[in-house]
């Protein structure tokens, strides 16, 4: 199971020739089937002990750190931490965006429909890119192509993934457009990124990401960039999708509002660690981890007296280099004991939907 | 886009007024009268005030300057003092060489330097990058008429595959008119290449580092096409703008190369003219490679609004 575990996939890309490959893959493929067998038939996405590092000047750095969790058919997924935490590299691992050539070690499993995606060539993971798994990043100005059309970016996913032609791009190109809820989506099509609003352009970049109806769709902080009524129609909008093409979503964010208003379950993850794991009203109604209470006790209420000053969790999160021994909130945590800075406490159930990571879950 | 284009060529009059003006003193801020200067220290009083005369150099300035712009626009470029040929017969006989030279090592130099430079941003720290570096250091450190030399060495003496030197017009035929300016062209390209190589590489690489490449790999596009299609585009600014230096550059830094391999370009007749104190000529010329830079910038500048439409707008 070790070696599985351990398995470097650049390695293996670099010593094993492509033909070399396909047969291991052949070979491969019964366990995939034998898993997809066992998982139940819903699960759509399930991440198996990810671990991703980076190699960088100041030595090999792991980010996120055995990583586990699962993401069911029609399911919205919060994934939420502060700044740091990895929730971004956790999503872009899925995807298999970072430059594996040089940067970056995956360990571990991610396991799309079965099929470990860690097993595919990079032209069999663009397959995967932007038809079964799409992604909307933060901030729609820098992620939008500023020279070419909304229609040319939205028609390329299509034209990629789909054998169609030009015509017929256009056509539901131009359909995808109103369907986020843009006026006009004729004259939108011709237009560029910069000619449109803050909000137009994050429902442009959901038409990108939507265009071939994936089974996932990963939404790195979609709303962070825009204010706050924007924010909420965006969110509607993920909201309506999810349940219209009854795909999973993974959205990723450090606003717990709005985990609240639109998510089922909720993941914290703290220094590329889950320490928390568990329903909506698990997670808002009896936080079990320290770092989780600090999160909900730092949200502003309406109820709160003027003048108090808000809660927040003390220190910053460590650098990747600095990662603690023991528990990794164990420094910032004011419940802390010896045995909490000296090893790592397990991942464990305190509930049949919630799990956490702390040695002192009932006491506190 | 009509707009845009109008704008951009209705900006050039106020530059190409004030470089005619600086281009115009050149003369009389030569210490010394400029008649004198011409005729050399043999003269006597009675030829200088003679051709003091004949220039309208005892005018008043603001005259001058207008008699000269308006036979400019008649094609009158004055007459040479050295020569007893008009300016403007003297350019045309010399531009040839210089057009083609310079064209062809523009071409050399985008063929060599786009690719290279788009291969070491894609595979930044590999040996191709690395050779890139060395290479694009080598040809800003190199002077021109060193590389010159060397290929003369090499392809000339040694292989006697080029001629050494000279120039053989286009109506003489294609391939000998080709042959005869190769050589000039690499050791002119060369440089060129050079830092174009360098700006390519840099500008690729911010590129590829932006969220929008890493959005369309997002999308599925197939790496070639994350390159070739989403950075290019937004490189071919930097591109243009080093592309449009480079043809001034290549145009005003010819004299070099042109006199290694005795080709009788504008370069040459500058040098000359310069040793003859033909000012006039000098002036012209000058004026005229003034006047192909504003040129070359507008077209820049139009260009920038074609390929980014943020450009036009503003």
């Amino acid at each position: 199971m070790e070696a599985v575990a351990e398995r470097n996939i650049i390695d293996k890309k670099l010593i094993f020739p492509d033909s070399l490959r396909e047969s291991e893959e052949g070979f491969k493929s019964t366990s995939a089937e034998d898993a997809y067998a066992t998982a139940p038939q819903d699960v759509i996405l399930e991440v198996k002990d990810l671990c991703t590092g980076f190699h960088t000047e100041r030595g090999f750095l792991k980010a996120i750190d055995g990583v586990s969790f699962s993401v069911k058919k029609g399911e919205m997924l919060g994934i939420v931490g502060e700044s740091g935490c990895g929730k971004s590299v956790t999503s872009q691992s899925i995807m298999r965006l970072y430059d594996e050539r040089k940067l970056v070690r995956y360990t571990g499993e991610v396991r799309f429909l079965g099929q470990n995606l860690f097993d595919l060539s990079e032209r069999e993971m663009q397959h995967v890119r932007g038809e079964k798994i799409a992604m909307v990043f933060q901030d729609a100005l820098s992620s939008l192509n500023p020279v070419f059309t909304v229609g040319h970016q939205i028609m390329e996913s299509l034209r990629i993934h789909r054998n169609i032609s030009r015509e017929e791009a256009k056509k539901r190109s131009v359909e995808m457009l109103g369907l986020v809820g843009i006026p006009d989506p004729e004259r939108r099509f011709y237009q560029y990124p910069f000619e449109l609003s803050g909000g137009m352009r994050q429902r442009v970049m959901i038409a990108v990401a939507l265009a071939c109806h994936p089974r996932l769709l990963i939404a790195d902080e979609p709303t962070t960039a825009l204010d706050v009524t924007i924010q909420a129609q965006i969110m509607d909008l993920i909201v309506e999708m999810n349940r219209k093409f009854d795909m999973g979503v993974m959205l990723i964010t450090h606003d717990l509002g709005v985990v609240a208003e639109t998510c089922s379950r909720v993941i914290v993850m703290y220094l590329g660690q889950i320490v928390e794991e568990g329903l909506v009203t698990d997670i808002f109604d009896h936080p079990q981890h320290p770092y989780t209470k600090g999160l909900m006790a730092s949200v502003p209420r309406l109820d709160s007296r003027s003048g108090e000053r808000l809660h927040q969790i003390k220190g910053t999160v460590p650098l990747l280099n600095q990662i603690p021994e023991g528990c990794r909130f164990a420094p910032r945590c004011p419940y802390a004991t010896e045995a909490c800075r000296r090893s790592m406490p397990d991942f464990i159930s305190t509930s049949s939907t919630q799990r956490a990571r702390c040695f002192r879950i009932g006491e506190l | 886009m009509k707009r845009f284009i109008l704008k951009r060529i209705l900006s050039m009059i106020p530059v190409l007024f004030i470089v005619s003006v600086v281009i115009f003193s050149l003369v009389h801020l030569v210490p010394g009268d400029p008649a004198a200067a011409m005729l050399g220290d043999m003269a006597t009083a009675e030829d200088i005030a003679a051709l003091h005369a004949r220039l309208g150099l005892d005018r008043p300035l603001v005259q001058q300057y207008f008699v000269w712009i308006s036979n400019i626009f008649h094609g009158d470029f004055g007459d040479s003092v050295a020569n007893h040929q008009t300016v403007a017969s003297m350019i045309l006989s010399h531009l040839e060489p210089t057009i083609h030279l310079t064209i062809l090592a523009l071409i050399i130099a985008v063929l060599i330097a786009i690719p290279l430079g788009m291969i070491a941003a894609t595979r930044k720290g590999s040996v191709v990058d690395h050779s890139v570096t060395v290479l694009s250091l080598l040809g800003i450190s190199l002077p021109s008429f060193l590389l010159g030399l060397f290929l003369i060495l090499v392809f000339a003496v040694r292989f006697k595959l080029l001629p050494s030197s000279g120039y053989v017009p286009m109506r003489q035929g294609f391939w000998m008119h080709l042959k005869s300016i190769l050589l000039p062209a690499i050791a002119l390209g060369f440089m060129n290449a050079a830092f174009m190589m360098r700006m390519t590489r840099a500008s690729l690489l911010e590129v590829l580092g932006s969220d929008y490449i890493r959005m369309a790999k997002a999308k599925g596009v197939r790496e070639m096409a994350i390159v070739t299609v989403h950075a290019f585009k937004n490189t071919l600014v930097t591109i243009i703008t080093v592309i449009g230096q480079s043809l001034v550059q290549s145009l005003s830094g010819a004299a070099v190369v042109e006199s290694l391999f005795a080709i009788p370009g504008l370069g040459q007749l500058m040098v000359n003219s310069i040793g003859r104190r033909d000012y006039y000529v000098i002036q012209s010329i000058v004026l005229l490679i003034a006047v192909f830079n504003v040129i070359v910038n507008m077209f820049v500048d139009i260009l920038y609004g074609v390929v980014d439409p943020r450009v036009r707008v503003s």
